[in-house]
């Protein structure tokens, strides 16, 4: 209540005529209406945004496998927007969400009822990359300015590159570029194993590897199928016959959790070094596998909850506060994603109407985020990353988590 | 009955409050014209088939795998390469699998569907995988896209596509009743009441339940290319058995046997897909509730609800 006592303080000192006190004791009553919703979340700036309402529209699982990444993008959304008072460029900012669920129709259904039901100005989301690309077509020839939280697929910033398309996550091809020539020089490993997901960002990561790796593998690659539930010692065995100096995982979720808790009760990483495209010891990993954590594992990513700089500092404190658990990777995209709309609203003072003019705002959008310096390639649309190379360390206040060892600034996809 | 549904689909475009509601109503004449498709097979020749959805991904992949050669040929091109697909893939399947009968026909469809999947899911030089293949055009005719968006300027590409996806399920609705009513499809029906019988009189059995699973997979491939010309991509997940077990819920509680029902299901099943699916993510437990209490209490489906029970045939 206080909060509309003060915003009615601030108006009465002004000189208020009869039209203008109806018009307050509307947006008074108005306030009350939105208080007594159990509101708090709606914070008027100084003076509240007088512009229409910018409708941002949300595409991502809140249900089955992959739920739980949809909440931390929307939490890491949600967050960025709360701290501006969900306002930028003199407009409130509304969020609709949809559930991207897991099939493809399902999310291009959602897609389909935001742009022409709900008459969405922008979309954000996108987890899984056949979704981002089936949804692809649509967006552009509807003009709708989109921008990819976590979907990695390679081809959306080369052959399939949009003009409505941008990218605050990261292609496959990045995080684990720089980490083959990593795990042969500074490593010295000679006889890697590649162990990962068979579907196609696991096949992307794969390649990366291959292009910055040039030693010996061990035995043919050890692929399980995605969201495998059967026994993995079929595959940890894999990795104990081809006897490798080291192996380097691309996996992520419930298959990391799973692996890993296997590959620990047979003690099969014991005596090879463990490496890695980050996703597979992030935090909601780490989360589950508790003392089988694969301490001293090296990983790439653009991102650790570990990262010394005030704007990491920041956002974490934030988001342990707002939500009581500490961010992971995810939920940083989602953070960057909302900062990135809020500035690109800001520099076109809320016009939106011509989205080329947006979308070059959104291009243009730079600033310190948790990450480090956040950047679109101009050429792909994909942010260049700088790939922090973290190790795996028991932290005696955080437990289990990613200590940066060494960093590789300014990472962009190709484009081809 | 089939007379007030036709004119409140074709009058939608001028009433419908947003362009999203027409979005919805071509998902659902597309799923109908998948539904009254297994319907034959179901309904009709008492063949329940769990892999109908490997002739609409089959549809839908021709479309996507043949575009730039296919562009050329317009709509029909597009459409009849749709169908073509679904014969090819039903007549080594169902030389096989029209062999069994009930639960082991169910099985064989499903593993043969499974198969299917399988090999889009992998071969991904040929099918581009998990992300299938994208950029597959509308086709809509010049002449419809032009009067199309003179005639309805908001509904923009939906409109033209519109008059498409409702011409196909009228054609289909009537092809099928057509088949339905023929010697052909009474004698599909003799077969499904008894196979003994309809042989001792003379009747080629096998290639009766044969010829029905190729045109039930041709009207399958119809649906599917259309669907790949609406959303313009081709994706493992039409051809997953998921599809495969929506499409027969559909027809089963909207009521099999009828390929108005089929109809009916299908709107039913689009609309608590899509409209319901908004409010809560439970709509699954909502779809299996009334999908329990049809089979349960209203084995008929839909289509047999009060009144309407004398309209069915």
């Amino acid at each position: 209540m206080s909060e509309i006592e003060r915003y009615l303080d601030s108006k009465l000192g002004e000189d208020v005529d009869r039209r203008g006190f109806l018009k307050l004791s509307a947006s008074a009553a108005g306030l009350a209406a939105l208080a007594a919703c159990g509101g708090g979340t709606v914070t008027p700036g100084p003076s509240g945004p007088t512009g229409a309402e910018f409708k941002l529209g949300i595409v991502l699982p809140y249900s089955n496998v992959y739920a739980e990444l949809g909440s931390s993008i929307t939490n890491g959304i949600q967050l960025y927007l709360n701290k501006v008072g969900n306002q930028a460029g003199n407009r409130k900012i509304t969020v609709f969400k949809e559930d991207e669920k897991v099939s493809t129709d399902d999310a291009v259904a959602a897609t389909k009822k935001l742009v022409e039901q709900t008459s969405v100005d922008m979309i954000a989301g996108y987890v899984l990359s056949p979704n981002a690309v089936a949804n692809r077509d649509y967006l552009t020839s509807n003009k709708v300015p989109t921008i990819i939280a976590n979907a990695g697929a390679n081809v959306i910033s080369r052959a399939k590159k949009s003009d409505f398309i941008y990218r605050t996550s990261f292609s496959n091809w990045q995080p684990t570029h720089p980490m083959g020539s990593y795990v042969q020089d500074k490593l010295g490993l000679k006889n890697v194993l590649l162990v990962y997901a068979n579907y196609p960002a696991g096949a992307e990561t794969a390649q990366s590897f291959r292009e910055t790796y040039t030693g010996k593998f061990a035995a043919a690659d050890v692929a399980p199928p995605l969201g495998y539930t059967g026994d993995w010692a079929v595959w940890v065995s894999k990795i104990t016959a081809a006897n490798p100096d080291g192996i380097y995982v691309f996996l992520s979720g419930t298959d990391s959790v799973g692996f890993l808790n296997k590959a620990n009760e047979l003690g099969a990483l014991k005596n090879i070094k463990v490496t890695g495209s980050g996703f597979f010891v992030e935090q909601d990993v780490l989360g589950s596998v508790g003392d089988r954590a694969p301490v001293g594992a090296v990983s790439g990513l653009h991102w650790a909850l570990t990262l010394d700089t005030k704007e990491n500092k920041d956002f974490v404190a934030a988001y342990r506060k707002a939500y009581n658990k500490p961010p992971d990777v995810f939920a940083m995209d989602g953070y960057d994603t909302g900062r990135v709309i809020v500035d690109a609203l800001n520099a076109v003072k809320g016009d939106t109407k011509d989205p080329t003019k947006f979308l070059a705002a959104i291009g243009a959008v730079s600033f310190k985020s948790p990450r480090g310096d956040f950047k679109f390639d101009a050429a792909t649309h994909n942010v260049i990353n700088p790939v922090y190379i973290r190790e795996l360390v028991k932290d005696p206040q955080l437990g289990y988590t990613n200590k940066v060892v060494a960093t590789v600034a300014g990472v962009a996809d190709p484009g081809k | 009955m089939p007379a007030v549904l036709l004119a409140v689909l074709i009058s939608l475009p001028f009433w419908t409050p947003s362009r999203y509601w027409v979005s919805v109503a071509i998902q659902a004449l597309i799923l109908a014209v998948f539904a009254m498709s297994l319907d034959l097979l179901l309904g009709f020749g008492g063949m329940p088939s769990f892999g109908h959805a490997a002739f609409y991904g089959m549809g839908a992949y021709a479309c996507g795998k043949l575009f730039p050669q296919l562009t050329g040929g317009g709509l029909l091109a597009f459409l009849a390469a749709g169908m073509a697909a679904g014969v090819i893939a039903a007549l080594p399947i169902g030389a096989l699998a029209v062999r069994a009968r009930g639960i082991y026909f169910l099985m064989l469809t499903l593993a043969f569907a499974q198969m299917v999947w399988g090999l889009a899911f992998q071969w991904t030089s040929f099918t581009g995988g998990t992300e299938g293949m994208s950029g597959i055009p509308q086709a809509v005719p010049d002449w419809l896209q032009e009067q199309g968006q003179n005639v309805w300027p908001a509904l923009r590409t939906a409109g033209p596509f519109y008059v498409v996806a409702l011409t196909v399920a009228v054609l289909a609705f009537a092809g099928l009743t057509a088949i339905t009513r023929s010697p052909f499809g009474r004698a599909l029906e003799g077969i499904r009441e008894n196979e003994g019988r309809m042989r001792a009189l003379g009747y080629p059995t096998y290639r009766y339940r044969l010829a029905a699973f190729v045109i039930a997979a041709a009207f399958a491939g119809l649906a599917g290319a259309t669907t790949a010309l609406y959303n313009g991509y081709a994706n493992p997940s039409q051809l997953y058995w998921h599809t495969s077990g929506l499409v027969l819920i559909a027809v089963i509680v909207g009521g099999t046997r009828s390929l108005l029902g089929a109809v009916l299901g299908a709107f039913f099943v689009t609309i608590v897909q899509l409209v319901i699916s908004s409010y809560t993510e439970h709509w699954q437990l909502l779809l299996g509730a009334v999908f329990i209490a049809v089979v349960l209490f209203l084995p008929g489906g839909l289509i047999s609800l009060g009144r309407l029970g004398w309209l069915r045939r």
